[in-house]
């Protein structure tokens, strides 16, 4: 946290710490719209219109309130983060409620959920569909497919780093607490994986 | 961090790859909305050039995905191509190009070779259809479409699927979506001028601004005379003849095909009705050169002429020239009706009628389009979450909750006639919550004659018919609704009736009684009110200029509004009477004594359920009071209203929210400088300035607090007459007489809106339960935390107090003398009693008097009436008190022999108040079985189970105080479940507990456990230093806390025989007594 202000984050500890409930629901409410980010950004497509990011920030939070007194104990990451998390898991949850519920492959959905859905599918749907407009369907699935293809030859963590730092919109040194990096690692690997994209881009846009 | 561009420029960090921290410094600005040039970062940091020209463009890219905003300006600079281009063949089909696109998927005009016709292409997002169940059901609904034969339904000629595209194929109807028209219209009227460039050029044949003003002055054709061209075997000819050449024509020049002129025109001349134009609607792309030349002129007069009637200046408003707007409107909406009525008569609703899905054709055709896709995709349509929105917006509030029938198009259909009426959404909600929050609540959209007082009353009337908010009060059926239309078209009388507000309201309010209802009904009666009003106060500048009818009206809404607030008064009266059950629900308990760390362990004070109620109806006395400050005949309402709704805030613990209250009905009659002569309002404000006194926060207590009450006597002293008015004069030397510092004093406030709280001091001892009627509820732990940070808490009462005490004392005893069937009196009179007998610092006097005196009035009570959960509380309190009297005198182990005040010694003490506590218990108990799931009384029994238990435990009678001390782990158990939503502080209290075990095991003589459960207290608590210290990036400092554990184990060490780590534990005390700030070391050893 070298870049997001040391005080600032040892005073929202304070906070939570001086006045619980109080502080998180302030707090909670100061940090929504980065969660809503996260959760329409990770929600399984199939996901949203059954569940609205707001009914898993609503669960979110209560988990969180609940879950203070254990987090007040054992303070590892900053506020935000461990925010983050417990309404990454809310999401995740419910990607196992509804998405497990309907006799599909537990297998098959676990491995998106695992991590919350930043993946290769979700990156590459988000270059090319929404980066150009909201119509998917005409995009020639070669190129989609050969997007896809280069984000999945990335590291999963290189790719994950980009969906944090541009999507989630999180700092450097958040993103080091979420993937458990030092910050001078996550600075690398931010770097990395732009340079990767980078080259991804320039192969498709040279294509068309 | 990130510093604001241009300048200063971001502070490097050495952890991090300097590009990166420019890298975040242009993401974030792109975030702020700037759109920072590349070049700009090369200039200033030409080091890293090669780097930053290489990587900023894909931020760049990375930023604008993951905003929020669409992203349509990207389109412009991306060198991806996103559309089908043209000559792209589709199965059958070849695209000749885009024309328009939505959440769904784009719009293609596309050529159908096999049936060399040209036809609308719609190819759905990738995505929008997961699954073969959905891909069936897509088919399934399509076909159903495809078998609806009306002049007003886009004609849908089938599915299809291709190279992963799917899609659907539907006639090409040569016109535009309301959505765009609507967009045009208001336009017009901020701009005076059409703009015929925006929305649609280059991908329609027709530009908005057209249609708009077809809309404005053109006539438009109506359902039953049109359609000649329209239908798809008359239309398909058409297209035979010509389009070998037209395909090649448009193919050639994609861009739009019938000129903007030619439409237009034809519209004008429609409108002038001098002659017949061949509709040069359908498939009809020939290009009219000849027609555009010579009508060209035409059009720029027309659409000159049509500007004026657009706009929205009163005096064109009352010229009349709206005349056709409101007829053309009426026409749109009969054949959507009619449209509709057929679809319905199949079987097939739409479920998503909204402007974007009708179109306008440049022949006056209204055409409803999408059908059936609605259903198919509401699970999966979340691509663009504005496409949501704009659904939801036109959803009749039924379908929220998935139900949906004929009536929900009906209402869908009447909110899009309420915005073409007033060139406005019914909803301008953007957030989604705030949007269903609106359209859950009952409440009936205002009528639109309050804002345009020349639209026809007929077509008012059926809109608000339409989008009634309970279906059966709607059109229930789209035919009845278009039959209306066609009446009022026809100058007939329409079968809607509109019913008067006042008549409509009060029927909500009789049929559902219930709370929950009522008060949302209550909360509509009240905004319509404001409606009402706030339409009458607009109207009353345009009073001068109306006619006599116009004055006549807006003093009947007036009125009415005047009938509306009575009428929302008594139903909010009997919300209140609900409340009084309730009323401790809100209470929040909490003790001090067997506070021992810094973990929370309050309650939540409030039921969501209830919160939510308050809140509505909250908000809208709020708005009342808003408009109501205008006038002085609802002052009186609104200041009640702010009364009532402070006082019920004030049983939920929402102390600024009762204090905001408060003021502003205290404001209410300061702004009007009204002198209270009327007895009445000096009452009311008597009790405002008490709800202020009681709910102003702890520091201004001394100052603030006490001059509110003390204006309140004032107010009340030298008037007084009514038994209402001494009642509240004693209220009044009671609030005085409390000593403000003691548990249960109604005075110093917190924030108490959100439940938990830390508690990071401990306390001052003698807590009863002590709990006021009503209003008088304090957060109890405020004068804890607080209070000991040198107020004055050991001033004890002030001789002002005590005769403040003593004349409230008097006064309820007067009371209830003269009127004995009045159980109140008699209970404040005890709860005065309550108070005198609280040991308050400084006082030596036992009063054990009063308070025995206390219980047998409260015993009476609760005699009389059992039911009455108020009075077994304060009864169960009562008795609690007694334990407020060990903690002051009795409460020394290690002083067993010492005689305490009043010349008992601590044995007879301690057995006397084991007794009361039991006795306490046991009505305690009742009260549970009475209410189970109410968290004051939830957590009052288990404070008295935790005493009970500690006070046996410091007596050594061992067996007893275990089996009380398992009572309070299974009671905190079981009450975890009987209120889930407290449950948080249910686990908060295990930690409490954690010390009665330890106490506990330490009367039983098992040192060993004893010292093993205070060695992981120790350790835990060391754990969190560490980590804070850590955070903080401080020395670990010693956790106070921890200096209420070492007395325990040293105890415990003691007995255990370790003199070494008895003398360890003696130096960390020793040490910690030298530079502590802490009091009460070793308090509750």
């Amino acid at each position: 946290m070298n870049e997001s202000s040391p005080n600032l984050i040892t005073d929202e500890l304070q906070q939570l710490q001086r006045e619980g409930s109080l502080a998180v629901a302030r707090l909670f409410s100061s940090y929504r719209d980065r969660l809503e980010r996260m959760i329409r950004f990770r929600m399984d497509a199939r996901l949203t219109g059954r569940v609205d990011a707001d009914d898993i920030l609503q669960e979110a939070y209560l988990d969180i309130d609940r879950r203070l007194p254990g987090y007040l104990s054992d303070p590892t990451v900053p506020v935000f983060v461990w925010m983050r998390k417990l309404t990454l898991q809310a999401l995740i949850d419910n990607h196992r409620r509804h998405l497990t519920a309907k006799g599909r492959s537990v297998k098959q959905e676990s491995k998106k959920a695992e991590y919350g859905g930043a993946t290769s599918v979700s990156l590459a749907e988000l270059l090319i569909g929404q980066l150009t407009s909201p119509s998917h369907a005409i995009i020639k699935q070669e190129r989609r497919d050969q997007v896809q293809a280069a984000l999945d030859s990335m590291d999963e963590l290189d790719r994950e780093v980009l969906a944090l730092r541009h999507f989630e919109q999180l700092t450097n040194g958040e993103v080091a607490d979420v993937l458990g990096l030092k910050k001078a690692a996550a600075s690398n690997r931010y770097m990395r994986a732009l340079s990767r994209l980078k080259q991804t881009l320039d192969g498709v846009i040279s294509e068309t | 961090m990130t510093a604001p561009s241009p300048a200063p420029p971001p502070i490097p960090d050495p952890d991090r790859d300097p590009v990166d921290v420019l890298a975040e410094d242009f993401a974030e600005r792109y975030r702020r909305g700037e759109t920072p040039s590349i070049s700009e970062y090369v200039g200033r940091y030409p080091a890293h050039a090669e780097q930053i020209k290489n990587l900023f463009p894909s931020i760049a890219l990375l930023e604008q995905m993951g905003s929020h905003t669409p992203v349509e300006g990207f389109d412009a600079t991306s060198t991806f191509e996103d559309q089908l281009p043209p000559h792209h063949q589709i199965g059958d089909f070849e695209i000749v190009r885009e024309i328009g696109r939505g959440g769904m998927g784009v719009v293609y005009e596309a050529v159908q070779h096999s049936l060399q016709r040209l036809v609308a292409l719609k190819v759905l997002n990738a995505g929008a259809v997961h699954s073969e169940q959905q891909a069936r059901r897509f088919e399934r609904e399509a076909r159903a479409a495809a078998q609806l034969h009306h002049t007003n339904i886009v004609p849908v000629f089938g599915v299809g699927e291709q190279d992963g595209h799917r899609y659907y194929v539907m006639q090409r109807i040569q016109g535009l979506g309301l959505d765009s028209v609507l967009a045009e219209l208001a336009h017009m009227s901020r701009n005076l001028t059409p703009d015929h460039t925006s929305a649609s050029s280059g991908t329609s044949s027709v530009s908005a601004g057209e249609l708009a003003a077809v809309m404005i002055s053109g006539e438009l054709s109506n359902s039953t005379s049109v359609g000649v061209n329209q239908r798809g075997v008359s239309g398909v000819g058409t297209v035979q003849d010509s389009s070998g050449a037209l395909q090649e024509s448009v193919l050639k020049a994609p861009k739009p095909g019938p000129s903007r002129e030619s439409v237009s025109s034809s519209l004008i001349l429609r409108d002038d009705e001098s002659q017949t134009l061949g509709p040069l609607s359908g498939y009809v792309l020939s290009d009219n050169t000849d027609a555009s030349h010579i009508l060209s002129a035409a059009s720029k007069t027309a659409s000159g002429t049509h500007v004026d009637i657009a706009s929205p200046s009163p005096a064109a408003r009352r010229t009349g020239v709206g005349r056709r707007y409101w007829r053309n409107v009426a026409r749109v909406g009969v054949q959507i009706a009619s449209g509709l009525q057929y679809a319905h008569s199949q079987g097939t609703l739409h479920r998503d009628i909204k402007p974007a899905n009708i179109l306008l054709d440049t022949d006056g055709t209204a055409w409803i389009a999408d059908f059936g896709l609605a259903k198919v995709l509401e699970a999966e349509e979340v691509t663009c979450s504005g496409n949501i929105l704009g659904t939801l917006r036109y959803m009749a509030p039924e379908q929220y909750q998935g139900e949906s029938d004929a009536r929900s198009d009906i209402y869908s259909l009447g909110l899009t006639i309420y915005e073409m009426l007033s060139v406005s959404p019914a909803y301008v909600e953007t957030n989604r919550q705030q949007l269903m929050a609106r359209k859950l609540t009952p409440h009936e959209l205002p009528s639109l004659r309050k804002r345009i007082s020349h639209l026809p009353r007929d077509l008012d009337t059926i809109v608000l018919k339409c989008v009634a908010f309970e279906a059966e009060e709607r059109y229930q059926s789209a035919g009845a609704l278009a039959a209306d239309l066609q009446a009022f078209l026809d100058d007939k009388p329409i079968r809607a009736r509109q019913t008067s507000a006042v008549e409509r309201l009060w029927r909500w309010c009789r049929r559902n009684p219930v709370v929950a209802t009522l008060s949302s009904a209550l909360a509509a009666l009240l905004i319509f009110t404001v409606g009402l009003t706030s339409a009458g106060y607009v109207h009353e500048q345009a009073l001068r200029e109306a006619a006599d009818a116009e004055r006549t009206k807006a003093v009947t809404e007036r009125h009415n509004a005047e009938r509306i607030a009575d009428i929302a008064f008594e139903a909010f009266d009997s919300l209140g009477q609900s409340f009084v059950s309730d009323e401790l629900a809100a209470t929040i308990q909490l003790d001090e004594d067997e506070q021992d760390s810094d973990e929370p362990a309050t309650v939540p004070a409030i039921s969501t359920e209830t919160a939510s109620l308050l809140e509505q109806v909250r908000s809208a006395f709020d708005q009342l009071a808003d408009v109501a400050g205008t006038d002085d005949r609802f002052r009186d309402y609104a200041a009640k209203a702010d009364l009532r709704a402070g006082e019920l805030h004030l049983r939920l613990n929402q102390w600024s929210d009762a204090e905001a209250a408060f003021r502003r009905g205290i404001e209410m009659y300061e702004s009007t400088e009204t002198s209270p002569d009327d007895p009445e309002t000096r009452l009311r404000l008597a009790k405002l300035y008490n709800g202020l006194g009681i709910s102003t926060p702890w520091h201004s207590m001394h100052n603030e607090s006490r001059e509110f009450h003390t204006r309140a006597l004032t107010l009340l002293e030298d008037h007084l007459g009514q038994s209402e008015e001494r009642f509240e004069l004693a209220r009044t030397h009671y609030l005085l007489g409390r000593w403000p510092f003691g548990p249960g004093s109604a005075g110093p406030r917190t924030d108490r809106d959100t439940v938990r709280r830390v508690m990071d001091s401990r306390g001052v001892s003698t807590r009863g339960h002590d709990h006021r009627p009503e209003t008088l509820r304090p957060p109890p732990d405020s004068w804890r935390n607080q209070g000991i940070r040198g107020r004055r808490p050991d001033l004890g009462r002030t001789a002002d107090d005590l005769q403040h005490l003593r004349t409230a004392t008097d006064l309820f005893t007067e009371l209830a003398s003269e009127s004995p069937s009045t159980p109140e009196y008699r209970f404040w009179l005890a709860q005065c009693h309550l108070e005198s007998s609280r040991h308050v610092p400084g006082q030596t006097d036992d009063n054990e008097e009063q308070r025995l005196e206390a219980i047998a009035l409260l015993k009476e009570l609760v005699e009389s009436y059992p039911d009455k959960p108020d009075y077994l509380f304060r009864l169960s309190e009562a008795y609690g008190q007694s334990y407020s009297k060990w903690k002051h005198f009795g409460h020394k182990v290690d002083d067993r022999d010492a005689i305490p005040t009043g010349g008992i010694r601590q044995e007879e003490l301690a057995s006397q108040v084991e007794r009361d506590l039991r006795e306490a218990l046991h009505v305690s108990e009742r009260l549970i079985q009475q209410q189970p799931r109410v968290p004051a009384y939830v957590m009052s029994h288990l404070y008295l189970n935790m005493r009970l238990a500690g006070l046996l435990q410091s007596q050594g009678k061992v067996l007893q105080a275990r089996e009380f001390f398992d009572q309070v782990v299974a009671f905190n158990d079981s009450a975890a479940k009987t209120l889930p939503e407290m449950d948080h502080v249910f686990r908060g209290m295990e930690q409490v507990i954690e010390f009665l075990r330890v106490k506990q095991l330490m009367a039983e003589e098992d040192f060993d456990a004893a010292r093993t459960v205070l060695q992981t207290i120790l350790n835990r608590y060391d754990e969190d230093a560490q980590r804070l210290a850590q955070r903080r990036g401080e020395e670990k400092r010693f956790p106070r806390r921890a200096l209420n554990v070492y007395p325990l184990l040293l105890t415990c060490v003691e007995n255990l025989g370790e003199e070494g780590e008895a003398d360890r534990i003696r130096a960390i005390l020793a040490e910690q007594e030298q530079n502590n700030h802490i009091r009460h070391v070793g308090r509750e050893h």
